[in-house]
């Protein structure tokens, strides 16, 4: 039994020193780039990007349920949630938009509150 | 027995594969909590952010009844922060008690329970209480708590290896042991959660939630 919580407990250590590192490297790396990362689906050259701060976000769930609403939609082509700073990237289709109206209703529909959105026209 | 329960609840459930009790629109949710006293199996779906109706199918080992059910969680209310998110549910079951304890030899009856649940988590701390009331004609009521606090040690991006401690409280009152007290140990990749705790009587729990 001793072993078996030691064992574990060692684990969860190495784990988090690993993910501390790691942690450290992303905030680094994120304060010199301006460069545009779509986790999920693509970017289109010519479409819109839309930054929207969004309240509520605090696990992968919350992502996944994010990623799964928007990706149904046919006018987006990627997206890209950043739990760190709390934003939402969405890449839109070239000659598509959505409204700030929708971009909301679709954020409230899954559970989760807008605090503002920006374009970006690519 | 703890590696027997761990294989058997992968393998019994992976064919139908999640620790909130809603989804997000159009998602399913398989969970299976495992502990000295009960083993339960749910799925279910959510329509909504905040309804999810399904199955849920519970064994009580010292009182020797499954109970299925049509379970109906409801998100009440919902408070997103920047940095936070705080809910509360109401959790309802009604179904059928199956039980051949003592001299209710494969007796039927009808059973239901109702609970209320909240929970508050940021990324680096989580806190939760819930509760149910459970009712089976003649046979058992009786009414349990829990309470659970955890923290993050580190911070990962999303997709990462995430890692919770935990400490749970839980009251029972109807058993040998009314309170007992779980460190736990939670686990959450991509879409799998995974809790593994042992309580003050070296009793052992395992919980996992796999959403689709």
């Amino acid at each position: 039994m001793k072993k078996l919580i030691t064992t574990l407990f060692t684990l969860i250590f190495l784990t988090s020193i690993n993910s501390y590192a790691q942690e450290q490297n992303h905030e680094n790396h994120d304060m010199n780039k301006e460069e545009i990362i779509i986790r999920s689906g693509s970017i289109d050259p010519n479409g819109m990007l839309l930054k929207v701060a969004v309240e509520g976000m605090v696990c992968d769930f919350c992502a996944q349920a994010i990623e799964k609403v928007f990706l149904k939609k046919d006018e987006v082509v990627g997206i890209t949630v950043d739990l760190d700073n709390q934003n939402v990237l969405i890449a839109l289709k070239e000659d598509t938009n959505i409204s700030d109206d929708t971009v909301e209703e679709l954020f409230i529909n899954a559970g989760y509150n807008v605090a503002e959105i920006n374009r970006e026209k690519l | 027995m703890f590696i027997k329960i761990l294989l058997l609840s992968i393998l019994s459930f992976s064919s139908v594969c999640f620790a909130r009790p809603v989804s997000y629109p159009d998602g399913w949710t398989f969970m299976t909590k495992n502990n000295s006293e009960i083993h339960s199996a749910h799925l279910h779906y959510s329509p909504t952010f905040n309804k999810s109706l399904g199955y849920r199918i519970e064994y009580s080992k010292s009182r020797e009844y499954t109970v299925h059910t049509l379970h109906y969680n409801y998100l009440m209310k919902r408070w997103n922060t920047r940095s936070s998110q705080a809910n509360f549910y109401t959790k309802k079951g009604i179904g059928i008690l199956h039980t051949d304890f003592e001299s209710y030899e494969s007796k039927l009856k009808y059973a239901g329970y109702f609970g209320v649940s909240a929970d508050w988590e940021t990324r680096r701390y989580f806190a939760s209480y819930e509760n149910r009331a459970f009712i089976a004609e003649k046979i058992d009521s009786h009414f349990s708590q829990k309470a659970k606090i955890g923290i993050a040690p580190y911070i990962g991006d999303y997709g990462d290896l995430h890692t919770w401690l935990m400490f749970e409280v839980s009251h029972n009152p109807k058993d040998t042991d009314t309170i007992t007290y779980s460190p736990i140990v939670r686990f959450f990749y991509e879409t799998n959660l995974l809790e593994f705790g042992i309580n003050n009587n070296n009793k052992f729990s395992f919980n996992y939630i796999k959403r689709f």
